[in-house]
């Protein structure tokens, strides 16, 4: 005959029935718990050992493209490979600078599904840098000159879009804290609770870009893009920019994305548990259905600079204008800045306290 | 250079302006905070002029703190806590009223322990007010607390006692201020700037490096699609702890150390 244990929530141990009391008693931490409860606590606990799903996604296909007017030419100072037109004649790598790029070995690409035009110009991206450059307290004023604003690329990246379904359910362990005070004693209550919340939630277009050699964090970091500016890929968008093949298949990009979706899921159900002064996640499983993916080239302006031995990339998005990048941090400013706010901080405060005992 | 030198001086410059007249409106009477409003302002301020000038001759801070309600703590608590807050000097004598209870506290510090504590120094204090403020008249009673402390220093000063068979050995020096204010303000200086400079210089940084990835993926979530399918708060059970609170009986007094005190109903 199959038997039937509760474990305490509390301790762990087996929990007795107590028929004095109709409740169910642990003998090691003296609780008592309604036996109601402690079922539906158990049915909750039950669901939550399932293994979740694995995330469902489609078999991304494409039929093939062969263009006889663009090529895959691959650096010979760095290795990288970049589409580019045919009769492109030179043109410097966005990786590594080198203004030879070219190579006579040519292979075929995937065609993209679509393409997000460039909307803002290299004059722009100019502007974006300069503009971003200023007023950084911390940054050395030689850092800004003509020589390195020059060596900005403009280049279509590979991203794998990903959509899906998400369903989320997460239990939580909570707590309500009441203290007062009785006679000589100081009475703090705390109250468990076992929370539990699901929701469902589509995501669209979750971009993961395809590019090993561009930082994830830098193309994170200039999200999101306007898709309904999206137009179906042609060649011809291609024009005056690079473009890079992608390297990261859309198998080898699904883990990222499968963690931004459970980020997002873990948050939104989070938001929906209030009241309560503590709130730690006990259990969770997050399915991911209908997923699909496509493939699509974003604008991208990008810059290399090299400062005192050190390089430095910065990107824009080409087309909302999103800049990013790493500024290097001038010791001698940052030692200035902090000494003088220490200081002039020091003395306001110190001033305020006096002044605080003569008004 | 000189750019960020004026754009930090602006900066702080406002931030003082701020929080002068915060303090400004905030503050109130030095030695005398009458939240239970027994005595007018006039009456407030003559006592407040007679504390200022003990503090000068003497170096001891003393003061008067009324209440009407004491939050649920005991009155030496409260007194304990109040001083401890307030960067006062170390040799001070503070009296508290709590018009709840009819409780008065008078909590002494540093050298005034040694000087009302010792012998009948206490009682004597209590006894120069107690009537007065037993038939609410709370500016007498307040003046001849004032007026008694004043005698016993002066007492002090010459070398004799106050407190009936106990004659005082501690050196005061009355002529001066009590040096552990000028440290307080010192340490109040260095901390916040270097916490304020932290804060500025954090901050800077955080603009110089934007290259960040993103830990979820919120803006692709399509508007209006998320939908609560499940919600359950399930109660367990509850634990109750209890912490017996340290407190000395409120009729006596206690001594030892620099903190001293005693109480009385009123």
């Amino acid at each position: 005959m199959q038997t039937l244990n509760y474990k305490c929530p509390n301790c762990g141990a087996t929990l007795p029935y107590h028929g004095e009391s109709g409740q169910m008693r642990c003998e090691y931490c003296d609780s008592e718990f309604d036996p109601e409860a402690l079922r539906q606590y158990d049915e909750v606990l039950k669901a939550q050992t399932e293994e979740p799903d694995q995330p469902i996604w489609e078999e991304y296909q494409n039929e093939g493209w062969q263009d006889e007017n663009m090529g895959i030419f691959v650096c010979r100072s760095c290795g990288a490979e970049v589409v580019a037109e045919e009769t492109t004649a030179a043109t410097s790598c966005p990786y590594c600078g080198s203004t030879t790029v070219l190579s006579s070995r040519l292979t075929g690409v995937f065609k993209p599904d679509l393409v997000v035009p460039f909307a803002v110009g290299r004059d722009a991206a100019k502007q974006a840098l300069q503009k971003f450059c200023k007023g950084k307290l911390l940054l050395s004023k030689s850092f800004l000159n003509e020589t390195v604003i020059d060596k900005i690329a403009g280049m279509y990246v590979p991203f794998w879009l990903y959509d899906c379904d998400v369903s989320a359910d997460i239990n939580y362990r909570a707590t309500r804290v009441h203290s007062y005070r009785s006679g000589e004693y100081q009475v703090t209550k705390t109250s468990h609770y076992l929370v539990r919340r699901a929701g469902d939630f589509s995501v669209q277009r979750l971009p993961v870009d395809g590019s090993q050699k561009m930082a994830d964090a830098y193309m994170e970091a200039i999200e999101p893009y306007d898709y309904s500016k999206a137009v179906d890929f042609t060649s011809t968008y291609l024009s005056g920019y690079t473009a890079d093949k992608y390297d990261v298949d859309a198998e080898a990009s699904k883990p990222r994305a499968n963690e931004r979706i459970t980020t997002s899921a873990q948050q939104l159900l989070r938001n929906t548990v209030i009241g309560y002064a503590t709130v730690v996640p006990s259990g969770q499983r997050i399915d991911l259905r209908h997923g699909s993916i496509r493939y699509a080239l974003m604008p991208v302006w990008l810059l290399n600079t090299t400062y005192r031995g050190k390089t430095y990339t910065f990107a824009m998005n080409g087309q909302t204008g999103k800049f990013v990048g790493n500024l290097p941090v001038s010791p001698a400013r940052a030692v200035t800045l902090f000494g003088i706010c220490a200081v002039a901080g020091g003395i306001i405060a110190a001033l305020i306290a006096l002044l605080g005992r003569f008004m | 250079m000189k750019r960020m030198l004026s754009r930090v001086c602006l900066l702080l410059c406002t931030l003082l302006l701020m929080t002068v007249f915060t303090v400004g409106v905030c503050a109130q009477g030095d030695y005398i905070d009458d939240q239970a409003d027994l005595i007018s302002d006039t009456v407030e301020q003559t006592l407040d002029l007679h504390a200022q000038r003990i503090r000068t001759e003497y170096g001891y801070e003393i003061g008067i703190v009324t209440r009407n309600d004491l939050a649920g703590l005991l009155i030496e608590d409260y007194a304990d806590n109040y001083y401890e807050n307030g960067y006062y000097a170390w040799n001070a004598v503070f009296l508290f009223v709590d018009m709840g209870s009819r409780e008065t506290w008078i909590l002494t510090n540093g050298d005034a322990d040694i000087l009302f504590d010792d012998g009948d120094g206490l009682e004597k204090l209590f006894d120069s007010f107690s009537d007065d403020l037993r038939n609410g008249q709370y500016e007498q009673a307040f003046s001849a607390y004032y007026n008694e402390i004043d005698t016993a220093l002066a007492l002090d000063r010459d070398g004799q006692s106050y407190s009936d068979g106990y004659v005082t050995e501690h050196e005061t020096d009355y002529g001066s201020r009590a040096p552990t204010k000028l440290a307080t303000y010192i340490a109040i200086g260095v901390g916040v700037g270097l916490v304020i400079a932290g804060i500025i210089f954090a901050v800077c940084l955080f603009g110089m490096k934007t290259a960040r990835s993103k830990a979820a993926a919120g803006e692709y979530v399509k508007p209006g699609s998320f939908a609560l399918t499940h919600s359950s708060d399930l109660y367990l059970y509850t634990t109750t702890t209890r912490v017996r609170i340290q407190s000395n009986s409120g009729s006596s007094g206690r001594s030892g150390g620099s903190r001293g005190g005693g109480g009385r109903s009123f």
